[in-house]
């Protein structure tokens, strides 16, 4: 079981404060959405809970972020690797690398300095490229792949990285609407939810609704809500987060949000 | 693995090369000897005037081949650094530090020893002034943009003050100083100091060369994969300065070999920093050998400067390679 725990976390940029004192533990077992406007602290929220903007963590003296009960400031980036994947909103690619490559690169911290990928690393970087329908371009260039093939890739090296926590940065971003719900779906399965504590950004709330069962609201004027997303998932909260009219509408039990 | 395969045929090559291309710089020249002569002299004792042909020879071979591999070596790290495929060894201006302390001992007419520790002073100013400015006053969070940025003024500075030092030199030692500009290794005798320092650098960045392959792809991204990429950077920073500084220092500044290099063994399918760096010291030691061969043999008794048989031979081989993979992408 592993939790990732934010204790009277404040986030500011320049002068700005984008949450005041929010505190939260995310576990194995829940899939959490992160939702609030352009602007409003989502990748700045979820880089900090990465530990890659520790100064974030030090804004004030009682903030911290603890991965498996140990602050985050206090473990190297090769152990936090071990416990935490991250899928950034978008990827650098400067220089020519195949797809295979790009997938394995995952494994980095699992590998010593002299250690090349073997045969389970090569099966297990297969078979999410197979998850992914990726299979067939395995030796395509990485420039050559569409947005969305490239976004899919992004989530093979995520999940080849086998780490129990994972942040997802708008995973569905550039995906048709079939793959956004394949992809959703394979987060959620059961057998992969019972091993993993998932946090994505999202910007639909109706896919939220559909696959998150806890929820993150950022408002505007730096205040959270956290928790159960039944609960928290209205039309009022959810009108307030985006300063625009949201209607919740219920058939047969299935509730779908509609912007007016 | 066959990409493992790949590589040790890759590098096995690249020896083969290597030894091909300093026994060529042996046997070619003013007077071209056979193989069984240059063999013959390198193991005898005997003072003849072959022998000292052989000797003189192998030392400019040896000094071609260490600045070459710096060259490359420095480029291949400097391409990661600042994550441009279009970094080389100078582009932070180490060259052109390097090139003003040079051209000032031209012009003061100090010996040779004393202008290479005046050169080799100048490079390691350039780099201290580049390290300072591109971290800035308030020791700001390092990144790749601010740092090309500094590397990239600062070197047009050095341009600057090196026109500023041709506009007022007199005739009698512009020669010599265009020469030095141009990248030159008539100079070097002693294959040593470049050596060493090629050697360490070696080791030291196949120390950190699986990390590369990951830093190349993002700061943030490597970071997240387990890579502490501030100091991993800040190590880049000076192996790479440190090798080009002993280049420049060696021959002056030879362009290309830098740039080229580390793309044409990334056209080989080799992206593995961990092959891709000793590849690289390979290729760029034999390529800069024989460049330096043709360079004094082709119009001998004339040299000419090896800078430009560098880029002679490297654009063709380079565009060439490159069309082959557009083609087979």
């Amino acid at each position: 079981m592993a939790n990732l725990k934010v204790k009277d976390l404040q986030l500011k940029v320049t002068d700005r404060i984008l949450c005041e004192s929010l505190n939260v533990e995310i576990a194995t077992g829940e899939t959490w959405a992160i939702l609030g406007k352009n602007g409003a602290g989502k990748t700045t929220l979820l880089h900090t809970l990465a530990g890659l903007l520790p100064e974030q963590i030090n804004n004030s003296s009682q903030a911290d972020i603890r991965l498996n009960n140990e602050s985050i400031l206090n473990q190297s980036r090769q152990i936090i690797a071990k416990q935490l994947g991250i899928l950034l909103q978008d990827f650098q690619d400067i220089f020519p690398a195949s797809v295979l490559d790009t997938a394995l690169i995952g494994r980095h911290p699992h590998l010593k300095a002299w250690q090349w990928p073997d045969n389970n690393d090569i099966a297990v970087v297969k078979d999410l490229l197979k998850q992914m329908e990726l299979q067939d371009y395995e030796q395509r260039d990485i420039t050559s792949l569409s947005g969305g093939e490239r976004r899919r890739l992004g989530l093979v090296t995520l999940l080849s990285q086998q780490t129990e926590i994972l942040l997802l940065d708008e995973p569905v971003n550039h995906l048709d609407i079939a793959h956004q719900h394949q992809l959703l779906k394979y987060l959620t399965a059961d057998t992969f939810k019972q091993q993993h504590a998932v946090t994505m950004v999202l910007h639909d709330i109706n896919l939220a609704n559909q696959y998150c069962d806890h929820v993150l609201l950022m408002y505007e004027n730096g205040k959270t809500k956290a928790g159960i997303a039944s609960d928290l998932l209205t039309a009022e909260n959810l009108t307030e987060v985006y300063g625009y009219p949201i209607t919740k509408i219920t058939d047969n039990g299935n509730s779908v949000f509609i912007a007016s | 693995m066959p990409q493992q395969i790949n590589s040790y045929w890759l590098i096995s090559l690249l020896v083969v090369a290597s030894i091909a291309s300093l026994i060529i710089a042996l046997m070619s020249g003013s007077s071209n000897l056979q193989l069984i002569e240059v063999a013959n002299n390198l193991l005898s004792q005997q003072q003849s005037t072959q022998y000292l042909i052989v000797q003189l020879r192998l030392d400019r071979a040896l000094s071609a081949f260490a600045t070459g591999g710096l060259l490359a070596l420095a480029g291949a790290l400097m391409q990661v650094l600042v994550r441009n495929p279009l970094a080389d060894p100078y582009i932070l201006g180490i060259s052109g530090g390097a090139s003003v302390a040079a051209l000032i001992a031209i012009l003061i007419g100090l010996p040779l020893i004393a202008l290479t520790t005046t050169a080799f002073v100048g490079a390691l100013i350039a780099m201290l002034l580049v390290f300072v400015l591109s971290r800035g006053l308030n020791n700001s969070h390092w990144n790749p943009t601010r740092l090309l940025l500094t590397g990239v003024v600062l070197a047009a500075g050095w341009g600057a003050i090196i026109s500023f030092i041709l506009t007022f030199s007199p005739n009698s030692k512009l020669h010599s100083m265009l020469f030095w500009l141009m990248g030159d290794l008539s100079y070097s005798h002693t294959p040593e100091p470049g050596f060493i320092v090629l050697i360490i650098a070696l080791i030291l960045s196949l120390l950190l060369a699986r990390s590369l392959n990951v830093l190349i792809r993002g700061e943030t991204f490597a970071q997240t994969l387990g890579v502490s990429t501030q100091s991993l950077q800040w190590k880049l920073l000076l192996l790479a300065s440190l090798c080009t500084a002993a280049a420049v220092t060696q021959a002056g500044s030879i362009g290309f070999i830098g740039l080229v290099v580390p793309h044409l063994i990334r056209l080989t399918g080799t992206h593995d920093h961990r092959i891709l760096l000793p590849a690289s010291v390979l290729c760029g030691g034999s390529l800069l050998t024989l460049a330096d061969t043709v360079s004094r043999s082709l119009f001998s008794p004339v040299q000419i400067p090896v800078g430009i048989v560098t880029a002679l031979i490297g654009i063709p081989v380079f565009l060439y390679l490159l069309q082959r993979s557009e083609v087979h992408r």
